[in-house]
């Protein structure tokens, strides 16, 4: 049967043979790269011959047998295939003598014209590149002179072989008639070649993406596997196909190998000039090598150094040795190390396994830097373990690669960076190197438990007090100290010494450097714990020290980090919300995973005490969903969050749910509170009040007895109030409200006042009740807390409604909306007075940023006119804006509107409120 | 197939004459008149096919044709051609062919009767193809028969070639026509030769039937060089062999006729021909003889043939091998011969005063040669053409040269050259040598070069790379104290300029002493204070210090910049200008161009800070084509983006400037100034864009950042004063009262004119009354006073504007004409839009009380009104108009009194005052 897509060159070869049978003989070569069919062709030529009744001569050329002279005549000669004779050795080597050359052509051809007298003759000889050197002559004398004889001579010839270069051989070629180079394979080709080989058909994807990775190769198509439809190609089993490519290439003279070799370890398409490094060539060597290759038909033609087919590449790989491999791709490293493309380099360094040297640790070292850079930590951390085995066993080297290790880390695995970093402590020679080994770990403990306290603590001592000290050393002593400094934030007595060393800063701290700024956010992050700093100071110098620091969403652990607490404590997270938006912004560019989770639970914290409950009950979910158990601090952090919006939105599965996520055990105080916290709140929203009592209670010994007095941060009193209220221990629940009241009015944050008072208008009734809750309102006004303005208003609402009070239909009407925007939607049906929704209501309205300002102008009662001059617009397009604005926010006109903008904060509005 | 050209019954192309001849000779022998001819030409230019073609003439008319080509592989066997023809003759000749025994004298007039006699039989044509393959038997047998051939009706065609001898170059030529009594009635000479274009292009035309593929027909000429062998197997080629470009078809057509001819050169010629490959372009043909081993043969002789086989050509003085024949002979040397030879070639070049790059092209192909020579060419030939970048000839002379064996200090020497070509397009790998120096102990007496290499890290924007290196390099206790200092500066800086980084394991490095004496120190001492922005007298005196010597051509340069950079901030534009001026000179004459576009971008923002948008514009547009647009640091790519978004600000282009902020930004570009700068460039965009939220975010950002470096001057960028303005535009004017005050607390720590004037523009921009009108009074004054050129005129706006709302028109106008003459110079687009703008309705609401109105005047006076405010004499006015002198003095006049002015001076600040003075 013709070969698939061969019948142009069986035609050719059929027509030569009856042409010969006419009394014309020809030479014809089939001539081709590697496996593109050429024995194929022969074996038909044969079939072809016979069938019509010619004879044939046939011999195979192996490389092995080119050293034996005259070999392939013999094998087309002996034994001679004539019917009706006996065989018998020719007489070509009959006698004593050895004929002289051109004796033994002239009996050569005389045989084969002999034996054409009776019928035509196929004389068939297969890679003829490797006849030995006299065969190849005799096959040569024989082919410049066939034009009488009834024969026909068919040789196949592989491109780019040495053989094929002889001049023997190009002289065969240049007597030939017709010279056949078969082409690869179409993909119909390959398709239906593959049909035969399945015995089924084949879609016409799957051809194609064999076709691309076979390049159309015969030799490919059979060798590989033929594998299912969705089998990936790229993995292959090449076995087989290495031994044959191997074997080819042996062959070859050794820059033909080197070369491949060479391509095969490299990316293709290849630089012409790695490869010269690689394989040890000069120029010259390398064109020949690369020219033979693509003769061979390994290279695909053109400018580019490519494997016609991929799996080529992995074949020649396959027929390496591994330590030509190592060999090899430590001097690609070294090679692409010289041209400045150190990921590259690295990529090649670690795919052996050889240590080698400093510069290899170097390489890897400026690889994972410009991988992190780029936002690639796992290759960075790929890098930096290879590099572990390049450098020293126990010097300085390896502990900067251990810290070098700990830093890339930290994006994606907390746990192994802290242990990298004080595996590097002891090999790093200089106390400031080994500090900042340490202060590369999170400023707070994200992992729970501060690790190795006592390494930090001697450090420390190393370096000695900050105010001693200048320079790097003061800097690396002052964060030492923070770290310290918060590690003590549950002792009550280095909770009073911080805040003594607070008030030695003065009343302008110096935030000059990172140092500085980090121990400033910590001793402030005290003064917010214990109540000790008021929260306008908080709220300023926090806010200056957070001015100060980039956006990063690596610095979620680090100042910013610790600083959250102090600005949610002193209700102050407007400049925060900011700062985590854009260090969202910045994480997400550089591909900063864990620190995006930090920058995340901060978010849902400041979310949650905004009044987006919805948003922090989303984000927090999300994150403790999504998140290593090992990292404590987000874990509970969320799981606060989410019990608090659980209570909230009277979501109780919720609680459970955090509850289920966090750890069991705590481990230090502030993880106690919270567990605390986090038990009496799900058994709120369980609805297992005296349960939620005892924790609570407990709760409230607990940060009493240390000292942490927060109203925003420790809302265990009021917690409280509002159980024993449920459980009709009025008197206490009473009694523990003045005490609440107290302390936060001592504390001075508008919302545990607010909610203070709330409470005790709930409690007492009457006119005093009313009168507090209106106090309530008046305080919780301009504060974030909308959560607790939504109450307030709501039960004002509600009792001047009993009261037959007029103003009690716009509290519920504002009651409602708020609750709407925090997202509380019992506490709006509770104030379900208040006209029914309107469009717009509860959503953020989708307002240009020029609309919202006009809009919040307009609320603040300014004219159409000042509005224009303010904006420095006309008062044309003051117009227009509100009308798209009206239009947008579904309302009829101006005195509508302040109902249907969401209350401030709720969605990013920034302005002041104007209610209450 | 198609039919090739000159395949049988094809009609060869641009062969007329000789098809005749042929076609004549033919006919002739087919009327029994005998005949020689001799196909003479070069390997491939379509012999082969003249003989086919006069085969299938003499088949056409009954004529009897045998033929042969002698082979290569034939030239030892005896009569082998002869047997081609004869392949089954028996009998005497059957002996004569193959038995040795038999001798010349008697074979050879026995084969030539034989043939004669075929021919007295009938016309008889004999075809031997390459003849001067042909063994050396049955040359004598051709010879002889050529000879006789006029005894029958025999027609001998033969192709031939020149002559290589095999052995012996020297020996005689035995010639096919020996003497000048040959009938010329007989005997003919046919010479092929490539094909020309226009024959190429009907050859192609003709091969597709119709019109080729587009750009097909050059394609080819350029790759076959018009050889029409080479050209068919380029056709064919395309047709059967996919992929594969025209050039490498004909590179390997040609490669197998190459070797061919080599295969048959004797020893003294392929030595000459490798000697050609390797230095004919560099060395005359004189000197190439010394290098190739010629022995006996004249070298005008080995030359010649070399020619004529077409090998080499002569040019000039130079023999230049065949591309073809360079690879082929160089591919069959050993690479040990070859980096030999090559050695052995620059050597000869390096003693007969070649080029530098000549002699360092041969050294790229040696081994290493261990003497100084080699490196001092190849280092001067890098020099040469180092206004060539990246992996140019340059970069490829100075890694061979460190191929060499040399001393550390002088690789270390080497090393920062080649990083410093490389810094254009390999920055990285440039990096990474540099690193090398910085970490490498050269040795006592080098520090110079580990600062240049520190100094290059620095220039190139790599900070981040360069504190980590530093770090370690100043800690390095072997090193001398001067040295250790300077690299710690240089840490320092390199520190101060990593913003936004990442946090690392730092080294411990010494602080800088509070006075220095050491002008590169200064410098950078200079820089740090004046971004702390707390005393600007120490600042410049610093700065002073660190550009004082600037002559000095071994200074290191980033020192320098930095330098200009705090004289920027101190309001010493002028010395700034000529500190940055010298640095750029230094650095392009040590062909530093990173360097170059660095002094260029800070030279560029200084325009920008004295209003020169064109200047500003032309020093970023150099710097771009000095940094390569595809290896930018993505530092330099993001500060690039934000003088850009300035600039096209300045211009009033909004739209330019936000497509260039929306530059995409390379991973890293983020830990850098220049994204800080790019930050408050997008900051003020969106502020001018009436964004203000957003403007907030970005210099909230930018803000952040300087303050996280205690950046804390006011003049720097002036972040601050425009966040205050955008929070008052926003409405919340706490806020804004907070940023004010702080900026004017800074301005006044700092104490330069810019920054208190900056203060009280941006103060007085974001209030209203009295308070506006003091801060903008403030900042006109403080601002006349600064060299800040582009400030001064937006104070002289703002307060004009003011007093233009307050009604007071006479103020305004006289503060306008200031403004309009500093914008007409300054091109400040969007001032001067809303100058000319404030202008126009002042004029509207003042037009009855001015005396000066627009006149009516007449067409010659309008223009001659025109030419003056551009600036013309009047000689030159009356030249343009080809009026008189007295004709445009009196025009003059009358205008003048139109106007109501006494002169140029005033008529023009009242066309200013109109609007009228056209855009310079």
């Amino acid at each position: 049967m013709t070969p698939f897509e061969r019948e142009s060159e069986v035609d050719l070869i059929a027509d030569a043979l009856r042409r010969a049978g006419a009394g014309a003989g020809s030479l014809v070569v089939v001539r081709g790269p590697m496996g593109i069919g050429r024995s194929a062709l022969l074996h038909r030529a044969l079939a072809l011959a016979t069938e019509a009744g010619g004879a044939v001569l046939r011999a195979r050329a192996a490389p092995a047998e080119r050293g034996f002279d005259h070999g392939v005549v013999r094998q087309l000669l002996e034994p001679v295939p004539r019917v009706d004779v006996e065989p018998h050795p020719s007489p070509l080597f009959a006698g004593e003598a050895p004929p002289t050359p051109h004796e033994l052509f002239h009996r050569f051809r005389a045989e084969v014209r002999d034996l054409s007298r009776e019928r035509p003759v196929l004389v068939a000889v297969d890679d003829v590149q490797w006849a030995d050197p006299p065969s190849l002559a005799c096959l040569a004398y024989l082919g410049r002179r066939l034009g009488p004889l009834r024969a026909v001579l068919l040789v196949s010839l592989l491109d780019g072989d040495r053989g094929a270069e002889l001049p023997a051989a190009i002289d065969l070629v240049r007597a030939a008639r017709a010279v056949l180079r078969p082409k690869p394979l179409s993909t119909a080709g390959a398709r239906a070649l593959l049909a035969g080989r399945r015995g089924g058909p084949v879609d016409e994807q799957h051809a194609r993406e064999w076709r691309r990775h076979t390049g159309g190769i015969p030799l490919l198509l059979h060798a590989l596997p033929s594998g299912p439809d969705d089998g990936d190609p790229g993995s292959w089993p090449v076995a087989d196909l290495s031994e044959v490519v191997g074997r080819c290439l042996r062959l070859q003279p050794g820059r033909v190998g080197a070369t491949a070799d060479a391509l095969a370890v490299l990316d293709s398409p290849a630089d012409p000039d790695l490869v010269r490094r690689l394989a040890g060539l000069d120029e010259v060597d390398v064109a020949e090598a690369v020219r033979a290759l693509r003769a061979l038909g390994l290279l695909a033609p053109g400018a580019d150094l490519a494997f016609t087919a991929p799996v080529l590449r992995r074949a020649v790989r396959g027929a390496m040795a591994a330590a030509t491999r190592e060999e090899l791709e430590l001097r690609a490293a070294r090679a692409l190390y010289g041209s400045g493309e150190v990921e590259r380099a690295a990529d090649h360094l670690v795919a052996t396994t050889t240590p080698a040297g400093e510069w290899a640790a170097n390489v890897l070292r400026a690889a994972a830097t410009t991988a992190m850079v780029g936002g690639d930590a796992p290759s960075a951390v790929r890098y930096l373990r290879r590099a572990l085995l390049d450098g020293s066993p126990d010097g300085p080297d390896r502990g900067r690669l251990l810290a070098d290790l700990a830093a890339v880390e930290l994006d994606h695995d907390l746990v192994s960076a802290v242990r990298h970093a004080h595996q590097a402590l002891p090999l790093l020679p200089s106390a400031v190197e080994r500090a900042s080994a340490l202060c590369l770990t999170p400023v707070v403990p994200a992992l729970g438990g501060t690790p190795r306290l006592e390494e930090v603590r001697s450090v420390a001592a190393e370096l000695g007090p900050a105010d001693r000290l200048t320079g790097l050393e003061r800097e690396m002593a002052l964060k030492l100290e923070a770290r310290l400094r918060l590690a003590g934030q549950e002792d009550p007595a280095q909770l009073a010494d911080a805040h003594e060393r607070f008030l030695a800063l003065g009343p302008r701290p110096p935030l000059d450097s990172p140092g500085e700024r980090e121990l400033c956010a910590v001793l402030l992050h005290a003064g917010a714990l214990t109540g000790r700093v008021e929260p306008g100071a908080l709220a300023e110098l926090g806010n200056r020290v957070l001015a100060r620091e980039p956006a990063a969403a690596s610095r979620a652990w680090a100042t910013p980090g610790v600083l959250t607490t102090t600005l949610v404590a002193a209700e102050s997270v407007g400049e925060l919300g900011r700062w985590l938006d854009a260090a969202t912004e910045d994480g997400l560019a550089h591909r900063r995973v864990l620190p995006l989770v930090a920058v995340r639970t901060r978010q849902a914290l400041v979310a949650l005490v905004t009044g987006r409950l919805v948003e922090a009950r989303d984000l927090a979910r999300r994150t403790i969903a999504e998140v290593d158990p090992a990292l404590v601090e987000v874990i509970s952090t969320c799981a606060v969050v989410l019990c608090a919006a659980a209570v909230e939105l009277r979501e109780p599965e919720l609680a459970r749910y955090a509850l289920s996520r966090c750890p069991t055990r705590a481990e230090n105080s502030r993880l106690a509170s919270l567990t605390g916290l986090l038990r009496g709140s799900a058994a709120v929203a369980a609805g297992d009040l005296s349960v939620a009592v005892e924790h609570f209670a407990d709760l409230g010994r607990h940060v009493d007895r240390i000292g942490w007095r927060n109203g925003v941060l420790f809302p265990w009193r009021s917690r409280l109030v509002t159980l024993h209220a449920r459980l009709g221990n009025t008197e206490l629940a009473r009694g523990l409200n003045e005490e609440d009241l107290a302390e936060a009015r001592r504390g001075g944050v508008a919302g545990p006042i607010g909610r203070a008072l709330r409470q005790r208008g709930a409690l007492v009734g009457g006119r005093a009740g009313i009168t507090a809750l209106k106090d309530a309102v008046d305080v919780l006004a301009p504060s974030t807390n909308r959560v607790e303005l939504a109450k307030a208003r709501a039960l004002l609402g509600r009792r001047l409604r009993e009261a037959g009070d007029d103003a009690a239909t716009a509290h519920l009407r504002e009651a409602r909306h708020l609750a709407l925007a925090c997202g509380m939607t019992w506490l709006a049906d509770r104030a379900g007075a208040a006209p029914g929704p309107r469009p717009g209501d509860g959503r953020r309205a989708d307002l240009t940023s020029t609309e919202r300002r006009v809009v919040e102008l307009v609320i603040d009662g300014h004219r159409n006119k000042d509005i224009a001059d303010r904006l420095g617009v006309g008062a044309r397009a003051v117009e227009k804006h509100l009308t798209s604005a009206y239009r947008k926010l579904g309302v009829r006109g101006r005195s509508e509107l302040a109902g249907a903008v969401p209350p401030p904060g709720a969605d990013g509005w920034s302005r002041g409120s104007r209610a209450g | 197939m198609r039919p090739g050209p000159g395949a049988p019954g094809g009609a060869l192309v641009q062969r007329e004459a000789e098809l005749g001849l042929l076609d004549r000779l033919v006919r002739g022998l087919a009327e029994g008149r005998p005949a020689v001819g001799l196909v003479h030409g070069r390997p491939g230019t379509g012999r082969t096919s003249l003989l086919a073609h006069a085969e299938e003439l003499a088949r056409e008319r009954g004529v009897g044709v045998v033929r042969a080509t002698a082979s290569p592989t034939e030239t030892d066997l005896r009569f082998g051609v002869v047997s081609q023809l004869l392949p089954d003759a028996g009998a005497e000749v059957g002996e004569a062919l193959r038995s040795p025994e038999v001798p010349d004298e008697s074979a050879v007039p026995l084969l030539c009767g034989h043939f004669l006699g075929l021919g007295r039989r009938g016309p008889l044509l004999v075809v031997v193809d390459d003849a001067h393959l042909a063994d050396r038997h049955s040359g004598l047998w051709l010879r002889a028969l050529a000879r006789r051939a006029h005894r029958a009706s025999l027609m001998l065609l033969v192709s031939t070639t020149s002559t290589l001898p095999q052995s012996g170059a020297d020996a005689p030529e035995d010639p096919w026509f020996p003497d000048a009594s040959t009938d010329p009635g007989t005997h003919h000479v046919l010479r092929s030769a490539p094909l020309d274009e226009d024959g190429l292009a009907r050859v192609v035309w003709r091969w597709y039937g119709g019109e080729p593929p587009a750009g097909l027909v050059p394609d080819l000429a350029a790759a076959t060089g018009g050889n029409p062998a080479v050209l068919r197997a380029v056709l064919a080629g395309l047709d059967e062999r996919d992929g594969v470009p025209p050039a490498d078809l004909a590179a390997e057509a040609r490669r197998d006729q190459v070797g061919a001819v080599l295969a048959h050169l004797s020893p003294e010629l392929l030595s000459l021909l490798r000697a050609v490959a390797v230095a004919g372009r560099v060395l005359p043909a004189g000197v190439l003889a010394v290098l190739a081993d010629l022995g006996r043969v004249p070298p005008s002789r080995a030359a010649r043939l070399l020619r004529d086989n077409g090998l080499a050509h002569e040019d000039g003085d130079r023999l230049v091998a065949d591309d073809a024949a360079t690879q082929r002979v160089l591919a069959d040397m050993c690479p040990e011969d070859r980096a030999e030879l090559h050695a052995r070639a620059a050597e000869l070049a390096h003693r007969s005063l070649a080029a530098d790059e000549d002699v360092a092209g041969l050294l790229l192909g040696a081994a290493p040669v261990g003497a100084c020579w080699a490196v001092d060419a190849l280092r001067r030939a890098a020099g040469a053409r180092d206004r060539v970048p990246g992996d140019g000839p340059a970069a490829r002379f100075l890694r061979r040269a460190l191929r060499e064996p040399v001393s550390e200090a002088r690789r270390a020497e080497l090393l920062v050259e080649l990083a410093a070509v490389e810094a254009v397009d390999q920055p990285e790998a440039g990096d990474l040598r540099l690193v090398r120096v910085l970490l490498t102990d050269t040795g006592p007496g080098t520090a110079a070069v580990r600062l240049a290499a520190a100094d290059l890290m620095l220039v190139r924007s790599a900070v981040e790379l360069a504190r980590q290196v530093l770090g370690v390099v100043s800690a390095r206790p072997d090193a001398e104290p001067a040295e250790r200092a300077t690299m710690a500066g240089l840490y320092w800086l390199a520190d101060d300029h990593c913003h936004g980084g990442r946090d690392v394991v730092v080294p411990a490095v010494p602080e800088l002493p509070p006075e220095v004496r050491d002008p590169d120190l200064a410098g950078i001492s200079a820089w740090l204070a004046a971004a702390r922005g707390v005393d600007a007298r120490r600042a410049r005196r610093l700065a002073r210090l660190g550009l004082r010597a600037g002559g000095d051509g071994d200074r290191l340069l980033v020192p320098r910049i930095v330098a200009a950079r705090a004289l920027m901030l101190t309001d010493d534009l002028d010395e700034a200008l000529v500190g940055l001026d010298d640095t750029l000179d230094a650095a392009r004459r040590r062909g530093l161009r990173s360097a170059v576009g660095a002094a260029l971008t800070v030279r560029a923002q200084l325009h920008l800070v004295r209003g020169r948008v064109d200047e500003a514009d032309e020093d970023l547009n150099c710097a771009r084509v000095e940094y390569a647009p595809h290896r930018r640091h993505p530092a330099a790519v993001a500060m690039l983006a934000g003088l850009e978004v300035l600039l096209w600000l300045s211009r009033g282009l909004v739209d330019r400037a936000e497509s260039a902020a929306a530059t995409a930004m390379p991973p890293g570009a983020s830990q850098s100034f220049g994204w800080t700068y790019l930050r408050f460039a997008r900051g003020t965009l969106r502020f001018c864009a009436g964004n203000y939220e957003e403007a907030l975010s970005d210099l909230r950002e930018c803000g952040r950042r300087l303050l996280g470096r205690n950046w804390h001057n006011p003049v720097l960028l002036p972040w601050r004063s425009l966040a205050a303005l955008a929070h008052t535009r926003c409405g919340r004017t706490r806020e804004a009262d907070r940023l004010f005050a702080e900026d004017r607390e800074l301005a006044e720590r700092w104490g330069t004119p810019t920054a208190l004037g900056l203060t009280g523009l941006w103060r007085g921009c974001g209030s209203t009354g009295e308070t506006a009108r003091a801060a903008l009074a403030d900042a006109v004054r403080d601002l006349r006073a600064s060299p800040a050129r582009g400030w001064y005129a937006h104070a002289l706006y703002e307060l004009a504007a003011h007093h233009a709302a307050e009604g007071d028109g006479q103020a305004a106008a006289a503060l306008l004409a200031d403004c309009g003459r500093l914008t007409a110079v300054r091109t400040d687009g969007i001032l001067r839009r809303r100058v000319q703008e404030l202008t126009g309705r002042l004029w509207a609401a003042r037009r009855p009380v001015v005396v000066g109105t627009w006149p009516e005047l007449s067409e010659t006076a309008e223009r001659i009104v025109e030419l003056v405010v551009r600036g013309m004499s009047t000689a030159q006015v009356a030249d343009a108009l080809s009026v008189s002198r007295r004709s445009v003095e009196l025009h003059l006049t009358a205008v003048y009194r139109a106007f109501g002015v006494t002169g140029r001076a005033q008529l023009r600040a009242v066309l200013t005052d109109l609007g009228g003075v056209p855009a310079p």
